[in-house]
């Protein structure tokens, strides 16, 4: 995920006349695993291409008051995780049930979903995820998933490394002891 | 006794696929959405009523600071001393009487003007000035 240097960049993405081509570069570059993060949280197609549309729409938004405290890459990390998380929330709102029966909504309508090529253990994996706080199923889907290092997670999310190594392995010991009893 | 190890598996990926060409088209379709958004940039209803604010805010200062400069522009504060004694001298109302009652000894000093004439001019002009006889009586 390495881009050309990064301030020069930022600057690319800030000129009016190279903004353009810049920000089709950074489409590009980061389309596929931003789909990845955003659809590990809303787990349907449909939904996450809302959500990852939303998310492009913001950064090109936003690009002007991005100061470059954070990498690019964690900025935009972050605006995807908190559009989908609004996403989940506001669609639980409109159905008056919660966000965790949502998703678990989405996991049962998985199987008849064109778009998942998965078993049943791609299922368990998924509902037993879903049974954890909602810090711990960020840190476990960017670690197990995402196959993001601590450090980046720290940067998206604002916890410090100890705190996430923590935070993953208790939720990989739920997911163990659910995969068992399930 | 039945165990799983999540970490010591073969890691399970999420099974998660999309439509052919699909990120393809996605972008294009947001780089497009992108530069109509562009096109349109419609100011909205926040920013209309920034404006309005603003406008009055500016009216307001304008109002305000229209006397100020009129009081620090007012042309008596640049008028020079001897345009003002030509004012006074030539075309004031003011009398002989009131500018004596409004002048002390100092400033009757002060514009007094030594005038070089000769005793031949002085009597000449008394010879044919009678008028003048009166006042030196007097």
């Amino acid at each position: 995920m390495h881009l050309q240097k990064e301030s020069e960049f930022i600057q690319e993405l800030l000129n009016p006349k190279t903004q353009n081509k810049a920000f089709e570069k950074l489409l590009i570059q980061y389309q596929k695993p931003l789909y990845n993060h955003i659809r590990t949280i809303v787990i349907s197609h449909d939904d996450t291409d809302d959500v990852l549309q939303n998310t492009f729409l913001k950064v090109y938004q936003y690009l002007k008051t991005f100061k470059g405290e954070s990498k690019l890459f964690s900025w935009m990390y972050r605006i995807a995780t908190n559009e989908a998380l609004t996403f989940l929330k506001q669609k639980a709102r409109k159905n008056g049930v919660s966000s965790e029966t949502i998703q678990n909504k989405a996991i049962e309508n998985l199987q008849s979903e064109s778009y998942f090529d998965g078993n049943e253990i791609q299922i368990k994996l998924q509902k037993a995820i879903v049974i954890l706080p909602e810090k711990q199923q960020l840190v476990f889907k960017m670690k197990y998933f995402d196959e993001l290092k601590y450090e980046e997670i720290s940067e998206i999310l604002g916890t410090s490394v100890g705190a996430l190594k923590a935070s993953y392995h208790h939720a990989v010991k739920k997911i163990e002891s659910f995969v068992i009893k399930d | 006794m039945k165990t799983f190890k999540l970490n010591s598996e073969t890691k399970i990926d999420t099974g998660f696929t999309t439509p052919e060409n699909y990120f393809e088209n996605f972008a294009s379709k947001i780089l497009l959405e992108i530069q109509e958004n562009d096109e349109k940039k419609p100011i909205a209803l926040y920013s209309k009523i920034k404006i309005w604010t603003a406008a009055v805010a500016a009216i307001f200062i304008l109002g305000l600071l229209i006397p100020v400069y009129h009081f620090f522009e007012n042309p008596m504060s640049k008028i020079d001393d001897k345009s003002l004694e030509n004012y006074l001298v030539y075309s004031s109302s003011f009398s002989d009487a009131e500018l004596a009652y409004l002048l002390d000894n100092n400033d009757l000093e002060k514009i007094s003007i030594e005038l070089k004439v000769e005793d031949k001019i002085i009597e000449n002009e008394l010879t044919k000035n009678t008028d003048l006889e009166q006042y030196l009586l007097n």
